[in-house]
């Protein structure tokens, strides 16, 4: 049997429009603005820069305690700590345009016309390849319910920022519904180019000596490798009901972590917590899946995508 | 087309910047310290972070390199440089994270990733006060104020200073270290006098000093008791005073490290007119939380009640090394905000530990305790 060279492989993925040279990204949230991993790691091998969610108003986040670690997992309440919207055209863009990987900006509002208001705003800055809602956080004048649970606030914030951008926009949903497909299928109707999940899962701790929650809010969202195969089970619900791709993320630590996921059905995966312990963790990701690939004789990504069900 | 190729070469060069490493490093000791509670010194092979690290900044550890229980990597200050190719860090087991590190043994590998963070600013020009005419010969004071673990980020700042702009002559400062740690561990008894005043007097006076320059290092160590003021019997070599306090009067001065800093403020604080000598008088303190958040309240109230003499304090002459949970340790997580001063109201902005941090100017923080 010939073997196949592994530079042979493709590794390239499309999401809607946005054409990605490598199928692995940083989570949002997880890479700042760009400006801290460059010290350690290069970003030749990122398929995209992905960055912290952005909201119109600069948001100083919670007080301390922010984090606290649990078996295999982080719970993080950093409350969408971030410098606003003026703040990131004037300061932070311009370093993130100059590395000729697609730039991902998320963003996030306290009501839908927030997400519109904010979907115009960006789409008039030159340097942002796709846009990537977080449809997880409060929505304040609904008594602060999650966006994300409500399967007709998530069309309409979905169909009203394609309404204001017309750039490829990734919707990413929260984990915490009873029917996550159901929410995936009318973002997709709204006119959603890509769906990502998940997000963190809302989750407490508390210090039994001092009979108080560890963080200041209460609860967090848990990251890490405690969720990965709830994850990997809700990627795979998505892919089932939706014909748009899915950026799968949730516990990855490691190239087999990875390619559970594009079984699963993700076309791209993001990883987060796991590059906190490995800065070099998205490189490693690419080069162990394109081995994998090369030995199990696939000569593309997409040979595996979704495999499971097949 | 010239447009992308010079956009390719700005990135380019942006990703050949390594300024912090990551990497499996390899464990060469890794030892308690002979009569303290539970604190370990451990010795790490790698040749980037020691011929790299300013005192104050710290590494990111994992015990368990690819292991997700416990799931983060611990910061620790970097202790000292061993030589070129080795440095260590001194811990004290205090949770799950630090007891695991413990059983780690010689020839282990941990994931090391630093030098992180902000250290100590060790500009000689600092200007500690903001008074005195210039004609005068400037005599620099660095006043060190420890609490227990907290003397790993300060031990190794004497030299740093003493060695600044002495390019390619590190072996002697480095070997001199090295003693006396080792005498520490050996529990070498000096000439110690443990009176009421806390005071020790140091055979190393300041005219033979081997700096050869106006600096004079004095080092304020306190702790709850005796076993924990590590390095006790030896560290007076690197300092030309040396004053202890333990809250149980187990050795030195009974009482807070910054009460006894207090009995003697006003040696650093106020300049005499008819001297021919002008002080510049730095700060440099780690510890836990509530000692320096008392530190920096007297350091407040030692500049209001000072307002009307000479002898304030500038907003860079107290510097803090900060300790906080961090899950990143590079800036990214924001998990170990700190308050710090806005410049343009009351208010406050919040900044990194990790990433800002974890030296601050004491002045500059908010509310801190």
């Amino acid at each position: 049997m010939e073997e196949k060279n592994s530079q042979d492989i493709s590794m390239s993925v499309k999401l809607g429009r946005l054409l990605l040279k490598y199928p692995v990204m940083p989570a949002s949230g997880t890479f700042g603005y760009g400006e801290e991993f460059i010290e350690i790691t290069d970003y030749s091998l990122f398929g995209a820069l992905v960055t912290k969610g952005i909201s119109l108003e600069p948001s100083k986040g919670n007080e301390m305690p922010r984090i606290c670690e649990t078996p295999c997992g982080l719970i993080n309440s950093i409350g969408l700590e971030n410098v606003g919207f003026e703040k990131f055209k004037d300061e932070k863009i311009d370093f993130l345009k100059k590395f000729n990987i697609p730039v991902i900006v998320n963003f996030f509002g306290k009501s839908i016309e927030d997400y519109a208001i904010m979907a115009e705003k960006l789409s008039c800055i030159d340097g942002i390849s796709a846009l990537e809602a977080n449809i997880s956080c409060p929505n304040v004048k609904e008594g602060g319910r999650a966006f994300g649970t409500d399967p007709e606030i998530v069309y309409e914030i979905t169909a009203s920022i394609k309404n204001c951008s017309p750039l490829p926009l990734i919707v990413k949903l929260t984990p915490l519904v009873s029917d996550i497909a159901l929410i995936a299928e009318v973002a997709e109707k709204a006119g959603a180019d890509v769906i990502s999940l998940v997000n963190t899962f809302p989750a407490a701790s508390i210090d039994i000596n001092k009979r108080k929650f560890k963080l200041s809010r209460g609860y967090g969202g848990l990251s890490g490798p405690a969720i990965k195969p709830i994850a990997v089970k809700l990627v795979n619900d998505v892919y089932k009901a939706v014909r748009i791709p899915v950026i799968g993320m949730g516990g990855i630590s490691s190239w087999e972590d990875a390619v559970e996921f594009f079984m699963a059905g993700a076309t791209s995966i993001a990883v987060g917590t796991g590059a906190f312990n490995n800065p070099y963790l998205i490189p490693q990701i690419t080069s162990g899946i394109r081995k994998f690939l090369q030995e199990n004789n696939f000569s593309s990504i997409y040979d595996i995508i979704g495999i499971v069900n097949n | 087309m010239l447009y992308v190729w010079s956009k390719n070469l700005a990135a380019e060069s942006l990703m050949k910047t390594k300024k912090i490493i990551n990497e499996n490093c390899e464990v060469t000791v890794n030892l308690k310290i002979k009569d303290t509670e539970n604190t370990y010194l451990l010795r790490i092979k790698n040749n980037f972070v020691p011929q790299r690290f300013i005192p104050g900044q710290f590494v990111m550890l994992k015990h368990n390199p690819g292991s997700s229980d416990p799931l983060l990597a611990r910061p620790f200050s970097i202790f000292r440089k061993f030589n070129e190719n080795e440095f260590e860090i001194l811990y004290r087991v205090c949770g799950k994270g630090t007891d695991l590190l413990s059983n780690i043994k010689k020839g282990d590998y941990v994931s090391v990733t630093g030098p992180l963070g902000n250290g100590f600013n060790a500009l000689s020009d600092f200007q500690g006060l903001q008074n005195g005419g210039s004609t005068k010969i400037v005599k620099n004071i660095h006043v060190l104020i420890a609490g227990g673990i907290g003397i790993a980020p300060l031990f190794s700042l004497p030299d740093f200073i003493k060695n600044k702009g002495r390019a390619g002559n590190e072996s002697t400062a480095a070997h001199r270290v090295n003693d006396s740690a080792d005498n520490a561990a050996h529990n070498e008894r000096s000439n110690i006098n443990t009176e009421d005043s806390g005071r020790t007097p140091s055979n190393r006076a300041l005219e033979d000093c081997d700096c050869g320059d106006n600096n004079k290092f004095i080092l304020y160590y306190g702790s709850k008791t005796e076993k924990e003021l590590y390095f006790r019997y030896s560290i007076h070599s690197d300092y030309d005073e040396v004053y202890f306090a333990t809250d149980d009067g187990s050795f030195g001065y009974k009482g807070s490290v910054v009460d006894l800093l207090f009995k003697n403020i006003n040696d650093y604080c106020n300049q005499n007119e008819k001297s021919t000598e002008r002080l510049n008088v730095n700060f440099y303190a780690c510890g836990p939380k509530p000692m320096l958040s008392y530190l920096i309240n007297k350091f407040r109230a030692q500049n209001k009640s000072n307002m009307s003499n000479s002898g304030i304090l500038n907003e860079y002459a107290v510097q803090v090394s900060l300790e906080e949970h961090f899950a990143c340790g590079i800036g990214v997580c924001l998990g170990c905000v700190v308050k710090i001063n806005s410049a343009h109201s009351n208010n406050f902005v919040f900044k990194r530990v990790c990433k800002d941090g974890p030296v601050f100017n004491a002045f500059e923080l908010h509310d801190y305790c």
